[in-house]
């Protein structure tokens, strides 16, 4: 936990402060948008765009929730914002092949997580592919919880949501996983 | 063979991957970065006000369109009523005279 003088330091424009503030989050927040975002390039620049927010809207920061519980706040709108731009444009790329405009093809690439033992890199290659097909909010808590060992309220505060949406988020992104996983077995 | 099972659980003791090294360097260079005119306009249009004030600004135009046109359309309509009666009862002044210069010709 980040103690309350850094953050006022960060208020009154301390650089050493934002320091300290990535040299604590930096692991966490990048992990989160690694998650979301599943490419470590992207991730890293998103992770970055994070901290200059967080360095830009501290002032907006009114202590209602925990100073992590905001980080991971910014950090997974960042990422889900990412993600639409690259939707809208691929869905772009995809109009102008249809008039012959663009000729480039995107290759899906499987991703691979740095931090996934050896033995199970396959496995965690198939379970990826199918996070990346969830809902944007089951996405969200699926990668809180199992990449970040969230504890549900902490996922309900990110969320703006309650403990008992989270759990149901929760059950339906496992339910919805299942599914993608046993059709990708066939 | 693998079970879905094996492959749920695939994530678990998994170790947290780290950013390249000098992360607080690279934000700080990001920090001084002017932003791009390009840059602020995509911010403006990204935002769901600005599509939401543009789908307002459409639909406002065409109601605009519709009813503009729905009184041309009246207005072209009775035009057209006029011009018939006129033809129907020859009530041009000119056919009057043309008659009256008729009428001096055969006498």
């Amino acid at each position: 936990m980040i103690a309350e003088n850094v953050i006022d330091d960060l208020k009154n424009g301390k650089e050493q402060a934002l320091d300290q503030i990535i040299e604590q989050y930096q692991v966490s927040i990048y992990n989160t948008c690694l998650g979301m975002v599943q490419q470590e390039e992207e991730a890293e620049e998103i992770t970055q765009d994070v901290f200059v927010k967080v360095y830009q809207n501290i002032r907006s920061f009114k202590g209602d929730s925990a100073f992590a519980t905001w980080m991971y706040r910014i950090a997974v709108n960042e990422s889900l914002m990412h993600l639409r731009r690259k939707k809208t444009k691929k869905r772009i790329t995809l109009l102008g092949g249809i008039f012959g405009l663009g000729r480039e093809k995107e290759m899906a690439v499987e991703f691979n997580h740095p931090g996934v033992a050896m033995e199970k890199k396959e496995d965690a290659k198939l379970l990826f592919k199918a996070i990346e097909k969830l809902p944007e909010n089951q996405k969200v808590a699926i990668v809180l919880k199992n990449m970040e060992g969230l504890p549900q309220q902490e996922i309900a505060a990110v969320l703006h949501v309650s403990v008992g949406a989270v759990e149901s988020l929760l059950q339906r992104a496992k339910q919805n996983l299942k599914k993608e996983i046993e059709s990708q077995l066939k | 063979m693998k079970t879905t099972e094996d492959i749920l659980n695939s994530l678990e003791a998994m170790e947290q991957a780290a950013p390249r090294p000098f992360l607080a360097t690279r934000v700080k260079a990001k920090l001084q970065q002017p932003q791009g005119a390009w840059d602020r306009v995509i911010t403006i249009i990204a935002k769901p006000a600005f599509a939401f004030a543009t789908i307002l600004f459409i639909l406002a135009l065409n109601i605009i369109v519709f009813v503009k046109s729905n009184n041309f359309n009246s207005t072209t309509k009775s035009n057209n009523e006029e011009e018939m009666i006129a033809t129907n009862y020859d009530t041009g002044a000119s056919a009057i005279y043309n008659i009256e210069n008729n009428t001096e010709d055969e006498k």
